[in-house]
């Protein structure tokens, strides 16, 4: 099946009659990027699917609030990102007030997920990353393996472009040191 | 960029995706989101069904008891609503209409019988210090 324009789909979503079946076509466009993009933040696969549902859930009560004056694809992530905030910031309210601890969690969840298949040197990789606090371990995975512009992060975490490339700066240094003493 | 060179020179991983999802995951997700987006529409609605099906006639019920008393409550009083609507339009009136004088002193009758005890007249006297030589020389 041809992927049509965001313009076009949102132009089906703005009809009634249209709407489930557009908004179902804007779940399969971006359901891969947002999942990757939230499962990088949560870790766990069970975690993002909850975070995933509760994302489109917003995007589909939010959609008609959407005019296009920025790009469709940042409105989703800045959804996508804000959902996967609060819900880290949920677990450390309720499961685990110190935030070391939610890291080593994490940490220990990622070592013994059996959806996480990688090698010794990308476990150690994400180890690294699991460390960082939350918004450079998203600058981070953004930037690094979604090489999203900053430009673009500016818009979704909005957030200053010299606030971003200072905070993926100090967290390529951690990453660097951790992996060296490692 | 130059953090990023640096970094990949250090480490020796490619960027893959180290994370897998379950079996269909992603072809199964658009029909389970709509899934629950259905009913999250269901839940949406629910409000308003509610009103219709409950609220609502219990309002009309509400307001039919509170017409009815209003109606019993002033038939007593010989008024009915065209009495009220006209009391409340020509009030400026009221006192040289024969009917409403009629209303008038026939409640200050009433009002009188149900409320002005011999007691009271005395007592009003006493503390007035009006005594029956003053009522008699009113007359």
């Amino acid at each position: 099946m041809q992927v049509r324009d965001d313009a076009d789909i949102l132009k089906d979503i703005a009809v009634l009659q249209l709407r489930d079946k557009a908004f179902n076509e804007l779940v399969k466009k971006y359901q891969g990027r947002l999942y990757w993009h939230i499962r990088k933040i949560t870790v766990s696969h069970d975690d993002a699917n909850d975070v995933m549902q509760n994302t489109f859930i917003k995007i589909w009560k939010n959609i008609d609030s959407f005019h296009g004056e920025s790009k469709l694809y940042t409105w989703l992530y800045r959804i996508a990102t804000n959902e996967s905030i609060t819900f880290l910031n949920s677990k450390k309210r309720f499961v685990h007030p110190n935030i070391d601890e939610v890291n080593n969690d994490m940490i220990a969840r990622l070592e013994s997920d059996s959806y996480f298949d990688g090698n010794e040197a990308q476990l150690k990789l994400q180890q690294a990353i699991l460390r960082l606090p939350d918004k450079q371990r998203i600058v981070f995975n953004m930037r690094y393996f979604d090489e999203i512009s900053y430009e673009d992060m500016s818009e979704i975490l909005e957030t200053s472009v010299g606030a971003l490339k200072a905070s993926f700066h100090h967290a390529v240094k951690k990453v660097e040191e951790f992996v060296k003493n490692n | 960029m130059k953090n990023m060179e640096e970094l990949i020179n250090i480490t020796p991983f490619d960027k893959g995706n180290p994370f897998r999802v379950p079996e269909n995951y992603f072809e199964e997700f658009p029909d389970k989101i709509m899934e629950r987006i259905h009913e999250t529409k269901i839940k949406d609605v629910k409000p308003g069904y509610f009103l219709r099906k409950f609220l609502y006639p219990a309002a009309a019920v509400a307001a039919i008891i509170v017409f009815t008393l209003f109606v019993i409550n002033y038939g007593n009083e010989n008024l009915n609503v065209n009495d009220l609507a006209e009391n409340q339009t020509d009030t400026a009136d009221a006192a040289s209409s024969f009917v409403k004088e009629n209303y008038i002193i026939e409640a200050i009758t009433i009002d009188e019988k149900d409320t002005i005890e011999g007691d009271d007249i005395i007592n009003y006297l006493v503390d007035d210090n009006i005594n029956e030589n003053l009522i008699a020389d009113a007359f």
